[in-house]
C-alpha cells in the first residue's frame, strides 16, 4: 500500500466519523437554520437587503466553518488516543505524519462539504429574495406610466438581477473556504502538543483573533516611531513573525460592496495562504513527529 | 531514553525553523498585501478605542475576529430603531460610526447623509417642542450642513463611482441653492459610462440656474454634439434639451446661422 492510499483511507473513516458527530451535525443544522432566516432584512430598500443577506451568510459561514474546523480538529488527536485506536493505527506501517495529513484531509473534506452546503443555502436565500423582489419590480414595469417610469423599473430589475447572481460571491466563499481551511491546521499543528480538547480550541481561537490583529501588531513592531518598549516590541515580533494575517482575507467585504477586486490580489491572496498553510501542516507533522505516545 | 529526548528536540527544532523561514519569508509578502489593500482602498478604518467604547462588547470582537461587514449591516439596523425613536444625536453617533467601519459603501454614506439632511432636518424644522423660529431654522440648518459633511467624506471615500457625486449635486441644489457647486458635482456624476441619463441633463440645468446662460449654452451643444444619432430618446430626453438649446439660443441673441439645428428631434411617445 502506497503512503497516498494510506492516507486516503485515513483521510475517509476521518470523514465518516466527522460527519457521524453529533456535535458538528448541531453546529452545521444551527448554522442552516440562521442561513434560511437570512431574508428577514426584507423591511429595507433592496440595495440594504441584497448587502444585508450577503454580509450575513458569508458571516455565518465564516463563522460557522471556524467553529466546526476547530471543534473537529481539536478531538482528532484526543480521541484516537483515548481509543487507543492511535497506537493500532501506528503499529502497523503507517507513518505518523501519513496518519497526521490523512486526519486533516479527512476534515477538510467535511469542512467543503458543509461550507458546499451553507453555499447553496445561501445561494437559495439570494435566488428567494431575487425572484420577490422581480415579482415588484416586473408589476412596476407593468404599470409604469411613461418611458422614464419604464426604463427606471427595467434598471431596478436589471440591479436585482446583478446584485444577486454576483459571480465575485464564489470568489468570496472560496475566500471564506481558504481561512476555514487554514484555520483548521492552525488548530492541528495546535492539538499535536496540546494535553486537551479545550487547550486546543481556546488557543486556536486566540490565534484566529490574533490573526485578525496581526497587521497592527507586524505595523507597531516594524515602525521605529511607534512608542513600545522592547519587552513590547519582541513579543509584537513573534506574534508577527508566528501568526498567520487573516486581514489578507477581508476583501470578502469589498466583493460584498460590489468594488473592484483585483484577480492579481486574489491569486496573491491565495498563494500566501497556501503558503501558510503548508508550513503549518509541516509544523505539525515535525511536532507530531516528536511527541511522545 | 537520549533518543526520546534527541527526536523530540529535533522535531522542536525543525518545527522552529520552519515557522522562523517562514516568517522571514511571510513579512515582506503581507507588507506587499497590506500596501495592496491601501492602494485598492480595502477595508475601513483601524479599530479604535473611541470605537470600541460606542459599541457592545460582542461587536467589538466580532470587528477584531474579521465580521466588519456583519458588524456594520448590525448597527445599521441599530441605528435604524434611534430612527424610530427619533433620537437624533444617537443615531448621527452610530450612522458615522457604520460609514468609518465600512468607507466603501456607497449606501451607507448615501443613506446616512438623506436622513441628516432630509429627513431629520424636516423634524428640527417642525419641532413642536421648540416655539422659536429662528432655533428650529438653526437647527434645521445644522442637519443639513451634517448631511453635507457626510456626502462630502463620502466622494473622498468612493470617487470612483457615481452615485455620491450626484447625491452631493442633488444636495447642493435642493438644499443650499449653491446651482455652480451642484453643476460641477453633476458634472463628475455624468462622467461615469454607467451614470443615469438626467446626470447628464442636471450639469446644464444647474448652470441654468446658477446664472451662467452661456456655459449653459455651451454645455448642451456639447452634449448635442457628442450624440449625433440622438440615440436612447426616452432617457436622454432630447426634445427638453433641444427646447433647452433654443431657449438659450433667443436668449443670447445667437446668430440663425449659428444655431443648432433641433428641428428632426421630437417628443418620445408616450
Amino acid at each position: 500500500m502506497s503512503p497516498l492510499a494510506r492516507i486516503a483511507a485515513i483521510a475517509r473513516n476521518t470523514l465518516l466519523e466527522a460527519l457521524r458527530q453529533r456535535v458538528l451535525n448541531v453546529i452545521l443544522v444551527f448554522g442552516l437554520v440562521v442561513l434560511a432566516g437570512a431574508n428577514l432584512f426584507s423591511e429595507f430598500s433592496f440595495d440594504d437587503q441584497f448587502k444585508f443577506i450577503k454580509d450575513y451568510c458569508l458571516g455565518i459561514m465564516s463563522l460557522i466553518g471556524v467553529i466546526m474546523a476547530i471543534v473537529a480538529v481539536a478531538q482528532l488527536l484526543p480521541a484516537e488516543m483515548e481509543g487507543r485506536t492511535l497506537f493500532t493505527i501506528l503499529s502497523k506501517p503507517v507513518r505518523r505524519w501519513e496518519f497526521l495529513m490523512g486526519k486533516y484531509l479527512g476534515v477538510a473534506a467535511m469542512l467543503l462539504l458543509t461550507l458546499a452546503l451553507m453555499a447553496a443555502v445561501s445561494a437559495a436565500v439570494l435566488f428567494a429574495q431575487e425572484h420577490s423582489l422581480s415579482a415588484d419590480a416586473r408589476e412596476g414595469l407593468a404599470r409604469a406610466a411613461d418611458p422614464q417610469a419604464a426604463e427606471a423599473a427595467r434598471a431596478s430589475l436589471a440591479k436585482i438581477a446583478a446584485a444577486a447572481r454576483d459571480p465575485w460571491l464564489l470568489a468570496a466563499v472560496g475566500l471564506v473556504t481558504v481561512k476555514v481551511l487554514l484555520v483548521a491546521a492552525i488548530a492541528l499543528a495546535i492539538s499535536t502538543i496540546a494535553t486537551s480538547v479545550m487547550f486546543t480550541v481556546v488557543v486556536t481561537s486566540l490565534v484566529y483573533i490574533a490573526g485578525h490583529l496581526e497587521s497592527t501588531a507586524r505595523a507597531v513592531w516594524l515602525d521605529p516611531t511607534q512608542p513600545a518598549g522592547p519587552a513590547a516590541k519582541v513579543f509584537l515580533a513573534v506574534v508577527s513573525i508566528l501568526i498567520p494575517d487573516l486581514g489578507v482575507f477581508n476583501l470578502i467585504d469589498e466583493i460584498v460592496l460590489g468594488n473592484t477586486v483585483t484577480i492579481a490580489y486574489l491569486l496573491k491572496a491565495s498563494a500566501y495562504a497556501g503558503g501558510c498553510l503548508t508550513v503549518v501542516l509541516l509544523v505539525s507533522c515535525a511536532l507530531f513527529e516528536s511527541r511522545e505516545l | 531514553m537520549r533518543t526520546i529526548v534527541s527526536q523530540r528536540w529535533r522535531g522542536w527544532a525543525a518545527a522552529a525553523l520552519l515557522l522562523g523561514g517562514w516568517g522571514a519569508i511571510k513579512l515582506p509578502v503581507e507588507r506587499a498585501l497590506g500596501a495592496e489593500q491601501a492602494r485598492l482602498r480595502y477595508g475601513g478604518a483601524r479599530v479604535s478605542p473611541e470605537m470600541r467604547d460606542m459599541i457592545s462588547q460582542g461587536a467589538a470582537m466580532a470587528l477584531l475576529s474579521g465580521f466588519r461587514g456583519a458588524v456594520a449591516d448590525y448597527l445599521w439596523i441599530v441605528a435604524h430603531t434611534y430612527w424610530e425613536r427619533r433620537e437624533w444625536f444617537r443615531m448621527h453617533r452610530l450612522m458615522e460610526l457604520v460609514c468609518l467601519l465600512q468607507p466603501r459603501s456607497v449606501l451607507f454614506w448615501d443613506m446616512s447623509s438623506w436622513h441628516m439632511a432630509w429627513n431629520i432636518a424636516h423634524d428640527a424644522l417642525n419641532d413642536p417642542g421648540e416655539p422659536r423660529l429662528s432655533k428650529r431654522l438653526w437647527a434645521e440648518r445644522k442637519w443639513i450642513e451634517a448631511g453635507r459633511r457626510l456626502l462630502e467624506r463620502g466622494v473622498e471615500n468612493i470617487p470612483d463611482k457615481y452615485d455620491l457625486w450626484a447625491r452631493l449635486g442633488w444636495l447642493l441644489d435642493q438644499k443650499f441653492g449653491d446651482h455652480a457647486a451642484s453643476a460641477e458635482n453633476w458634472r463628475r456624476a455624468a462622467a461615469f459610462p454607467d451614470a443615469p441619463a438626467f446626470a447628464r441633463r442636471q450639469v446644464g440645468y444647474q448652470l441654468e440656474k446658477a446664472g451662467k446662460p452661456e456655459e449653459a449654452y455651451r454645455y448642451w451643444r456639447e452634449l448635442w454634439a457628442a450624440h449625433p444619432d440622438k440615440g436612447d430618446t426616452a432617457l436622454m430626453l432630447w426634445d427638453r434639451i433641444a427646447e433647452r438649446i433654443r431657449q438659450l439660443e433667443d436668449q443670447l441673441k445667437i446668430p440663425a446661422g449659428q444655431r443648432v439645428d433641433t428641428s428632426a428631434v421630437v417628443a418620445p411617445k408616450p
